[in-house]
């Protein structure tokens, strides 16, 4: 708790009261840095209302070998309620074999099989690449006018990617996984 | 005389795995209205059973003369099976009797044969491998490689031909060849 002055005191503050004020002048300092840095690392979240909708499933079907990489595309929406549009991801998914990756599981969970994630903040396909688990900040584009995107148009695509690599090295059987797509306003 | 047997990389397909249910429930939703909003989405794919034989050289005799005796070559492959390592084999060749008729190399005008011996091994090397019949599946083989498919640069079979000197001694003068075939499948 700073010390209490008068502004009539404050032009001659006796030599110890003025240690003082060194010492909680350098607190505050302090405690401003520090701010300052958490700004810098990640936009500071809005409070705004922000909705993601529009989600679909990505089904691949049967994979032969020699049927190569399969990729698929989710147009998306994102709706924010202010004027605001920038918003940001967290994608994660539900594999317990190698938790901290994108990895879809077989039915006894024995066997996995890796796949990519990409964010795009325009309704085109492709994105960024994406890692499990970490907010891919930044983004813009969330529509401001529809919860469901039915007016404006939807805002953003879900990219998956399984590569012939992967597929023609994995075991035979069914994979699933469930990803979660955390949508933040910045 | 020149003998020349090319053997034919075939992949080798065979039914999908039966499917199980996924083990995800039907997820697939929109997230709500709030300070944040979660979607989820369901990603499900089947990976039907596969085979590959890779690592296959051609059989070069060259030419042989009276009293060489036999024409005798072995090569090592690859059998990758994304299951459990087990299949069969079935071999054939391009001669002009057919499927079940033999395995035979031919002259250019497919007027002269000589006939030629096929063994299969599910082990590197010929120790353990057992004849072919043409057009016949073999007996159930083991040890597949089940994670790269070609066996991470290394082999897990064995491929062996051999025309028997008396063969060769008895056909007339000319070069010979033949293709051999190998499908490999579910046991």
């Amino acid at each position: 708790m700073l010390p209490h002055r008068s502004r009539r005191t404050q032009d001659a503050l006796p030599e110890e009261q003025q240690d003082t004020m060194a010492h909680w002048t350098r607190h505050i300092l302090h405690i401003t840095f520090i701010g300052a840095v958490t700004l810098a690392s990640a936009p500071p979240l809005s409070y705004a209302d922000i909705r993601i909708s529009s989600m679909n499933a990505f089904s691949f079907g049967t994979w032969t070998n020699g049927d190569g990489d399969l990729t698929s595309n989710d147009r998306t929406c994102i709706y924010r309620d202010d004027a605001g549009s920038d918003y940001r991801v967290t994608i994660t998914d539900d594999s317990t074999i190698t938790a901290s990756a994108f990895r879809m599981q077989d039915v006894p969970n024995t066997s996995e099989l890796a796949y990519e994630v990409r964010w795009n903040d325009t309704a085109a396909d492709g994105g960024t690449v994406v890692t499990d688990g970490t907010a891919l900040t930044g983004q813009s584009g969330a529509n401001t006018s529809s919860s469901d995107c039915s007016t404006g148009g939807v805002t953003s695509n879900i990219q998956i990617r399984i590569t012939s690599a992967d597929l023609g090295s994995a075991t035979a059987g069914s994979y699933s996984a469930e990803i979660s797509i955390l949508a933040e306003p910045e | 005389m020149k003998t020349f047997i090319k053997a034919a990389s075939i992949f080798a397909l065979v039914g999908v795995v039966a499917l199980s249910p996924y083990n995800a429930e039907a997820a697939t939703a929109d997230g709500s209205v709030g300070t944040s909003s979660t979607g989820t989405v369901d990603v499900t794919v089947t990976v039907a059973e596969n085979f590959r034989i890779t690592g296959l050289a051609a059989f070069a005799f060259g030419t042989r003369n009276i009293g060489d005796g036999d024409a005798d070559s072995n090569d090592d492959v690859c059998i990758f099976h994304n299951g459990d390592g087990s299949y069969k084999v079935n071999i054939t060749d391009d001669s002009t009797g057919g499927t079940g008729a033999g395995f035979n190399v031919e002259n250019a005008g497919d007027s002269a044969v000589i006939s030629y011996n096929v063994f299969f091994n599910d082990v590197t090397g010929t120790v353990g491998e057992a004849a072919i019949t043409d057009g016949t599946n073999s007996a159930a083989q083991s040890g597949a490689n089940t994670a790269s498919q070609t066996c991470g640069g290394g082999n897990s079979a064995n491929i062996h031909v051999v025309i028997p000197g008396a063969n060769l001694d008895a056909a007339a003068a000319g070069a010979y060849d033949s293709e051999l075939t190998i499908v490999v499948d579910a046991d």
